[in-house]
């Protein structure tokens, strides 16, 4: 097995009354890079607490490296976690900040602060050695709480929220720049996160939780492919959500429309049941073409977004759907709020959905 | 936006600032007006015009004086004064430091604590000086006033460290142990250089409302007098008031000097922390 890796067998964290996170069992892989994606409250940060050390766990075990560490605390797991806001110490210079651990262990001023330095150049802040933390901006605070976290060699880097605090343009290059220190050190990086879009950017494989659950573990792809729950669909954004109620021929929905499928889903006890399909997948044209729905959707809004252009519409049965036509298709043939058109989908496109979660609140 | 500023002020600029500068006058001109006089020939004088220019009131100011002993009762002022602001800073910094967590009783401790700002001071002197004489110990300034002063400043010290945990950001400490500290390296290394201006502050707060403290030592000094007590003896028996003047000038030069000390101290390590810093990127 390779260095690095952690288990969660069947974690559990109560306050009081309330449960944070139920039950969870999860395996991450020495040396990858893991996203815990989900929204605020969902057992994401306190997951990542329990791995460091910082929240004690109600139930179950915590493994690294196949050692169980559930009862150790922070510093003997061989983890090192860096805060959201980075937590550097205010009345400490970086090359202090970093050497920090290194002082704590008892290593003389000499040593630690050239192995410091030498983290700094890691993470290209070497020249800001001197400089304090509010001398710095968001992007380099963060390169400092990473080599900070970097210095004692850990087995895991524990990240929570790392970008939030940064513009979106610095996001992107710091997220870019994770990532290039992740492969070359080869250590775990376990990276909460509420976007998608980071998650799907950094990780090898992204954990999808909700409500204190796990619902869906995959590759990026496999996530936005093949979302396992209507969760999972709504959260990641550019999914419609179909249901329906099965029958023998496909899945029916509103009064008549019958939807084929190309694999059964599980339908709960009425035989209600869902499918996930991709926005970009669905063919809108003002003209009916062979694959389409036999009867027009009405489009009640176009958004322009670049590369793409965001349709709304609805068909007289009610049932809504959400279009992403290219901007090249767009332009053949622009479709205006009011206008009728036909959409169509290959049935293989359909994804069956797990039933029993809830959609994600307010998407 | 200067320009702007210059061109076009709000209507109330003009009266508000008359009434700032009278405000100032009304502060610091008694100050000043004192400093100057104190500066007067040796024949005296309680007003302007002045009777010539000397030191020869600051010179009396450290001479023993038959009504009163000025050198004296500042020792004990500034002895007091520090050994109050020690037990204040230490015994706020533990308070503060336990009342971190809820425990068993901290309310009402607090409340109790508090009970002593309220009571008027007089009344706890005279308590305090009762109570010693009635356990037949003879008070003094020492222990007696000593206490008597920690009743006033050990709220306040509380307060302030209160104020100061309630802001203190709790991912430093767990940053710390996160990379392995003991609690009290935790404490050594983080909290405490992180809490220490606070606790100048506390020092400085509490050395001040000692060093002047009046009703509450009032009953408890005993034999020897603290300054404040000195001062008030001095004004019903000194002939000439020039002393005094001589005397407010001093404490005043005294309390400037605390001040700026600590401000060019801040300053310079400001100075020095921005130096190092680079200035690109």
């Amino acid at each position: 097995m390779k260095k690095g890796s952690v288990e969660l067998v069947g974690v559990v964290k109560r306050y009081g009354e309330s449960t944070a996170v139920r039950n969870i069992d999860l395996h991450i892989e020495g040396g990858s890079y893991c996203c815990l994606l989900g929204p605020s409250g969902c057992g994401k940060s306190t997951t990542l607490r329990m791995i460091a050390g910082h929240e004690s766990v109600s139930e179950g075990d915590i493994l690294l490296n196949n050692r169980n560490v559930t009862t150790l605390p922070p510093r003997k797991r061989g983890t090192a976690l860096m805060f959201q806001n980075y937590a550097l110490f205010p009345h400490l210079n970086s090359l202090d900040n970093v050497a920090f651990s290194l002082k704590i262990a008892g290593v003389s001023r000499q040593e630690r602060h050239s192995r410091a330095l030498e983290m700094l150049k890691l993470v290209n802040m070497e020249s800001f050695f001197e400089a304090f933390p509010e001398q710095l901006s968001g992007g380099q605070q963060q390169r400092v709480a990473l080599a900070r976290a970097l210095i004692n060699q850990p087995e895991v880097i524990l990240l929570d929220e790392p970008l939030s605090a940064l513009d979106p343009f610095l996001r992107t290059r710091m997220r870019a720049e994770l990532k290039r220190i992740q492969q070359q050190l080869g250590i775990t990086f376990i990276h909460v996160t509420h976007s998608q879009e980071e998650a799907f950017a950094l990780a090898d494989q992204v954990v999808v939780m909700n409500n204190g659950y796990i619902e869906q573990v995959d590759k990026p792809i496999g996530i936005f492919s093949r979302p396992s729950t209507a969760f999972v669909a709504s959260f990641i954004g550019g999914h419609n959500i179909i249901e329906g109620t099965l029958t023998d021929s496909g899945l029916t929905t509103g009064d008549e429309r019958l939807i084929r499928l190309e694999s059964t889903p599980l339908g709960d006890t009425d035989n209600k049941a869902a499918v996930s399909l991709r926005c970009d997948r669905i063919q809108i044209s003002p003209q009916p073409f062979e694959s389409a729905q036999p009867d027009p959707m009405r489009v009640e809004s176009v958004e322009y977004q670049g590369s793409y252009v965001h349709l709304r519409g609805q068909f007289s049965d009610g049932l809504g759907l959400s279009v992403f036509q290219s901007d090249a298709d767009y332009l053949a043939a622009p479709l205006n709020a009011g206008d009728q058109a036909f959409v169509g989908w290959r049935h293989t496109d359909l994804n069956p959905l797990r039933p029993g979660s809830d959609i994600a609140p307010g998407l | 936006m200067a320009a702007l500023g210059k061109t076009k002020r709000k209507a109330g600029f003009i009266p508000l600032t008359i009434i700032f500068i009278l405000f100032i006058v009304f502060l610091y001109g008694p100050t000043a007006t004192i400093a100057i006089l104190s500066f007067q020939g040796p024949e005296g004088g309680l007003t302007f015009p002045m009777n010539g220019v000397s030191l020869h009131w600051f010179r009396q100011l450290f001479e023993e004086q038959q009504v009163g002993d000025f050198g004296g009762s500042l020792t004990r002022s500034l002895l007091l004064g520090l050994s109050v602001m020690l037990c204040t800073a230490v015994f706020s910094l533990l308070a503060g430091l336990a009342y971190r967590r809820s425990f068993k009783g901290g309310d009402a401790l607090f409340y109790l604590t508090l009970v002593s700002l309220i009571l008027p001071s007089i009344l706890i002197s005279l308590g305090i000086g009762i109570m010693f004489d009635r356990i037949g110990l003879s008070p003094a300034w020492y222990s007696s006033a000593f206490g008597a002063h920690l009743t006033w400043t050990l709220p306040f010290g509380l307060l302030i460290m209160f104020a100061v945990f309630n802001r203190f950001n709790k991912s430093y400490e767990a940053a710390a142990i996160d990379m392995g500290a003991t609690a009290w390296q935790t404490f050594r290394l983080v909290v405490f250089p992180l809490i220490l201006p606070s606790l100048i502050g506390v020092c400085l707060f509490g050395f001040t409302l000692s060093y002047d403290e009046f009703a509450r030592t009032l009953m408890t000094a005993g034999t020897f007098n603290t300054q404040p007590l000195e001062i008030y003896g001095m004004t019903t028996n000194v002939t000439t008031p020039v002393l005094f003047y001589a005397l407010g000038t001093m404490t005043t030069l005294f309390s400037f000097t605390l001040i700026s000390s600590a401000l060019i101290a801040i300053w310079a390590v400001r100075k020095s922390r921005a130096r190092k810093a680079p200035t690109g990127v």
